[in-house]
C-alpha cells in the first residue's frame, strides 16, 4: 500500500493536519520495540485507493539524541515511505527548513506544508510558497490547518505527487563541505549500494554522529578503519569540527532558499506575548504566580466538578433503581452491587479527572507550560533533573498513567528512569476520592479535609523530590540532560485542541474504569460474599494485611480487616479503595447518600492517626496496576517495575508508621470522640 | 569584546564566534539555529537564575549557563 509520513517541529499543527487527512479512520499502536506511539490514518486518494498515513513524533532535526528522533529517522530509514510530508511553521521559515535539508539530504520525496501562515503574516513574514518550490524543487503548499485553508489543494497534490513519482536527488553542499562530502563518499561509496545515498551517510559520518557509525558498520564501515579518514577531512576542510561546519553548511543553504521567499517586516514593537513573559516569568512574581495558578486549576477542578458529581450519582441511582424495576432478585442483586454502584464510584470523579485534564491541556496549548519548565529548571536541576520532568510530575497529579508516558519527552536516559520512578508519589486524581472520604470522616479532630489532603500532596511531592535525588545519586547517576527548550510565543488554546487532548488523556481513564475495575469491583463482592467457615476470604486476606499494622495501638482505634483490604484492592487502582470500603462495611445502593454513612462507619472504627496512616499509605504505595503496566512498557522491563513496586510499599510502610505517630501525637490514638 | 555567552547581560546582543570544546549540549544547540555568525540576545534570565531565554533568528531558545559558557561571542556594543 502507498505510505505517506507527517514529520515536523514540535506545535507547527501537524496533528491538525493528520486529523483533517485521515478524519477519523485512526488507529493508535505503538512503533516497533518501543512505545512511543504511533498514530495512522487511511486517507482516500483520487482513484477512491487506501492511503497509509503515519504521524511521526514532533522532531526539530532528525539526529536521534531521544527516542523521538530516533524513531523518526528509524522510520524513514527503514520503512521509506513513498512520500514525506513535511510541515513547516510559516512565522519560523528558518529553523523549521532545518528538518527539510536533512529529509533532502536523505533523497527522501518531500512535499513541504507551510502551515500557520496567518500567524507568520501576522509578525510581519509573506512568504512566497511558489518561488519556495522552485528552489527546493519540491511542492510547497501554504495552509492555515485549523481553519482548514488549504486542506483540499494539499490532499490533491499529496495524489498528483504520488502519481507522478518526481524525487530530487539527494542533497548536497556547496564549498569546502560538499568537498569533505565527496571526499568521504568516494571512500565509502562501493559499501553504502543504494539502501541509503551515500552522500547522506558521508554527511552523517562527518558529524560524528555515534548512531550514524552503528549504520556504517552495519554496511561494513567500521569506525576503526574510516574515523581516521573522516579526522583527516574534518581537519583538512572543516577546521577539525565537523558538527559545526554541517550545521553551518545546512543554515547556510536555508537562508539561500529564502532569500528571495521571506519577506519580513522587523518590528521592534512589544507584542502580547513579550508583555506576558515578563509577567510570567518575572523574576520575583513569577514562581508565586505559577503555585497561584496551580491553586487555580485544582480549584476549578474542584468546584465546577462538584455539581457534576451529583449528577453521575443521580444518573447511577437512577439505573440502579431501573434495573432493580426489569428484575428483582439475587442475580440482579449482584449485578447493581457490583457493576452498577462499583463502575458509578469510579465514573463519579470522572468529572473532576476530565476537568483536572482540561485545565493541564489549556496551560500546554497556551505555551505557560514551557514556561514552567523554564522557571522551575534550576529547581529541577538542583535535584538532578530537569525542566522537563516537571511536566510528567505535574499530569501526574491527573492520572500517572498519561505522565508516566509523557517522560518520553526527556531526552536523558537516567533523567527519565528517575522521573519515571517517582511519579507514582505525585498524587493522583483517584487517590483524592480516599481522602475526601477518611479526612471527611475525622474532620472534627484533624480539620477541614481540604487542609489535609493539601498536607498529602506536599507530602508526595517531598518524598518524589527526595527519592528522585537518592536515585539520581546511586541508580541513576550520571551526566544531567542538557537543558534545550523553545520559548513559543503564548496562543490561546482552540477549545477543539484542548478537548481533543481531554479525550485523549480521559479515554486512558475510562478504559481503565471500564475494564480493570469493573472486573475487580465484581472480584471484591464475590470475595466478600464467598465464605469459609462463616468469614469470606476478603475478610482473611484483609485481616492478614492489617497485621502489617500491628504495631498501632490495641484500643480498638487500629486499622481493621476492611482497610487491608481496601488496600489490597487499592493495588489494582485507587479508583476502588472507597468502593471496596464501602462494599466491607456493608453501604450500597444509593451513592448519593453512602459517604456520609461510610463516614461514620469509619470514625466509629479506627482513630484518627490510624486514619492519616492510612491515607499516607495509600498516597504513597504502588500507584495502580494500569501504572505498573505502563512502567513496564516504558522502562521495558519486569525488573523495574518490581523496583518500583517495592520501593514505593517500603516508602509506604515508613511513611505510614511516622504519619501515624505524629498525628497521634498531636490528636491522640483513641477514636473521635464526638462521633457524628 | 570577546567573552563567553554565559557572561551577556539581559538586552545585549553578540555574535556567536565558536564553540570551544565538546558537551552533550552542543549539537542540539548548533541545530536549532546557534552558529557561528548568527546574531544572538538575551531576553531573559529564568526567576531563579538558570536557565537563559535567548533570541535567535526571531525566535525564543531557552538553555542552561553551562551550556552557554561553551559560546565564545563577540558583543555588539549598542
Amino acid at each position: 500500500m502507498t505510505s505517506i509520513a507527517l514529520i515536523g517541529n514540535p506545535n507547527v499543527g501537524k496533528s491538525v493536519i493528520f486529523n483533517a487527512l485521515t478524519g477519523l479512520r485512526q488507529t493508535v499502536a505503538n512503533f516497533p520495540g518501543c512505545t512511543v506511539e504511533k498514530k495512522e490514518g487511511m486517507m482516500t486518494g483520487e482513484e477512491q485507493e487506501e492511503i497509509q498515513v503515519i504521524d511521526l513524533p514532533g522532531v526539530y532535526s532528525l539526529s536521534p539524541y531521544s527516542i523521538d528522533e530516533r524513531i523518526a529517522l528509524d522510520y524513514i530509514l527503514k520503512e521509506k515511505p513513498d512520500l514525506v510530508i513535511d510541515i513547516i511553521d510559516g512565522s519560523n521559515l528558518e529553523r523549521n527548513l532545518y528538518l527539510t535539508t536533512q529529509l533532502l539530504e536523505l533523497g527522501m520525496k518531500v512535499l513541504v506544508v507551510v502551515n500557520m501562515v496567518d500567524l507568520a503574516e501576522s509578525k510581519g513574514v509573506t512568504i512566497d510558497t511558489d518561488q519556495l518550490s522552485k528552489v527546493l524543487g519540491v511542492p510547497v503548499i501554504p495552509t492555515i490547518a485549523t481553519k482548514n485553508d488549504g486542506i483540499e489543494i494539499l490532499k490533491e497534490s499529496i495524489c498528483d505527487v504520488l502519481a507522478a513519482g518526481l524525487a530530487v536527488g539527494p542533497l548536497t553542499y556547496d564549498g569546502k563541505v560538499g568537498d569533505a562530502v565527496s571526499k568521504v563518499e568516494a571512500e565509502i561509496k562501493s559499501y553504502v549500494g543504494t539502501k541509503y545515498p551515500a552522500s547522506w551517510l558521508a554527511i552523517s559520518l562527518l558529524e560524528n554522529d555515534e548512531s550514524t557509525w552503528a549504520i556504517a558498520n552495519s554496511l561494513g564501515i567500521s569506525k576503526r578503519a574510516f574515523s581516521k579518514k573522516i579526522d583527516e577531512v574534518t581537519d583538512d576542510l572543516l577546521d577539525g569540527d565537523g558538527m559545526v561546519a554541517i550545521s553551518n553548511a545546512r543554515y547556510s543553504a536555508i537562508s539561500n532558499y529564502i532569500r528571495n521567499v521571506q519577506t519580513k517586516t522587523e518590528s521592534d514593537e512589544w507584542n502580547l506575548s513579550d508583555m506576558l513573559d515578563e509577567v510570567f516569568t518575572h523574576k520575583i512574581w513569577g514562581i508565586p504566580l505559577f503555585i497561584a495558578i496551580m491553586w487555580g486549576v485544582f480549584q476549578f477542578t474542584f468546584t465546577v466538578g462538584d455539581p457534576f458529581i451529583g449528577l453521575v450519582e443521580m444518573l447511577f441511582g437512577y439505573l440502579g433503581d431501573l434495573l432493580f424495576l426489569i428484575h428483582d432478585g439475587a442475580f440482579m442483586n449482584f449485578v447493581v452491587g457490583t457493576l452498577v454502584d462499583g463502575v458509578g464510584s469510579v465514573i463519579v470523579f470522572l468529572p473532576n479527572i476530565l476537568l483536572l485534564f482540561v485545565a493541564i491541556a489549556f496551560l500546554e496549548d497556551s505555551g505557560y507550560l514551557s514556561r514552567v519548565a523554564f522557571i522551575m529548571d534550576k529547581m529541577m536541576n538542583r535535584i538532578g533533573l530537569n525542566g522537563q520532568s516537571f511536566i510528567p510530575m505535574l499530569l501526574g497529579f491527573g492520572c500517572n498513567v498519561p505522565a508516566i508516558m509523557a517522560t518520553r519527552a526527556i531526552k536523558n536516559e537516567n533523567d527519565r528512569m528517575t522521573t519515571i520512578m517517582v511519579n507514582g508519589f505525585m498524587s493522583c486524581g483517584a487517590r483524592l476520592p480516599v481522602y475526601i472520604l477518611i479526612g471527611g470522616a475525622f474532620a472534627s479532630t484533624l480539620g477541614s479535609p481540604s487542609t489535609i489532603t493539601l498536607v498529602l500532596y506536599l507530602t508526595g511531592i517531598v518524598v518524589a523530590i527526595l527519592v528522585a535525588l537518592l536515585l539520581r545519586n546511586t541508580l541513576f547517576r550520571g551526566e544531567g540532560t542538557p537543558f534545550i527548550m523553545e520559548l513559543q510565543p503564548y496562543t490561546s488554546p482552540t477549545a477543539k485542541g484542548v478537548s481533543r487532548k481531554t479525550w485523549d488523556r480521559g479515554k486512558m481513564f475510562l478504559k481503565k474504569a471500564t475494564s480493570v475495575i469493573m472486573i475487580s469491583v465484581a472480584a471484591i463482592w464475590l470475595f466478600s460474599n464467598v465464605q469459609f467457615g462463616g468469614i469470606s476470604i476478603m475478610e482473611e486476606v484483609g485481616t492478614a494485611i492489617s497485621y502489617l499494622f500491628w504495631w498501632m495501638k490495641t484500643d480498638g482505634s487500629r486499622l481493621v480487616w476492611q482497610f487491608g483490604a481496601a488496600l489490597l484492592f487499592g493495588l489494582i487502582a485507587k479508583e476502588i479503595v472507597v468502593g471496596a470500603l464501602g462494599t466491607t462495611f456493608g453501604i450500597g445502593d444509593d451513592l448519593a447518600e453512602d459517604n456520609p454513612a461510610l463516614q461514620t462507619q469509619i470514625a466509629a472504627t479506627i482513630g484518627p492517626a490510624a486514619g492519616m496512616a492510612f491515607m499516607m499509605f495509600t498516597l504513597l504505595y504502588v500507584p495502580c496496576v494500569a501504572a505498573l503496566g505502563v512502567i513496564k512498557q516504558e522502562t521495558n522491563s519486569w525488573k523495574w517495575m518490581f523496583f518500583n513496586m517495592g520501593l514505593t510499599l517500603v516508602i509506604a510502610y515508613v511513611a505510614a508508621i511516622i504519619a501515624y505517630y505524629i498525628t497521634g501525637a498531636i490528636v491522640g490514638f483513641g477514636l473521635q470522640a464526638a462521633a457524628i | 569584546m570577546e567573552i563567553t555567552l554565559d557572561k551577556l547581560k539581559v538586552g545585549q546582543k553578540a555574535t556567536i564566534k565558536k564553540f570551544k570544546g565538546e558537551n552533550t549540549a552542543k549539537k542540539a544547540i548548533l541545530e536549532m539555529g546557534v552558529i557561528p555568525g548568527e546574531t544572538i540576545e538575551v531576553v531573559r534570565v529564568a526567576p531563579l537564575g538558570d536557565p537563559i531565554d535567548f533570541l535567535i533568528k526571531g525566535y525564543q531558545l531557552s538553555f542552561r549557563k553551562k551550556s552557554a559558557s561553551l559560546i565564545l561571542v563577540e558583543v555588539i556594543e549598542p
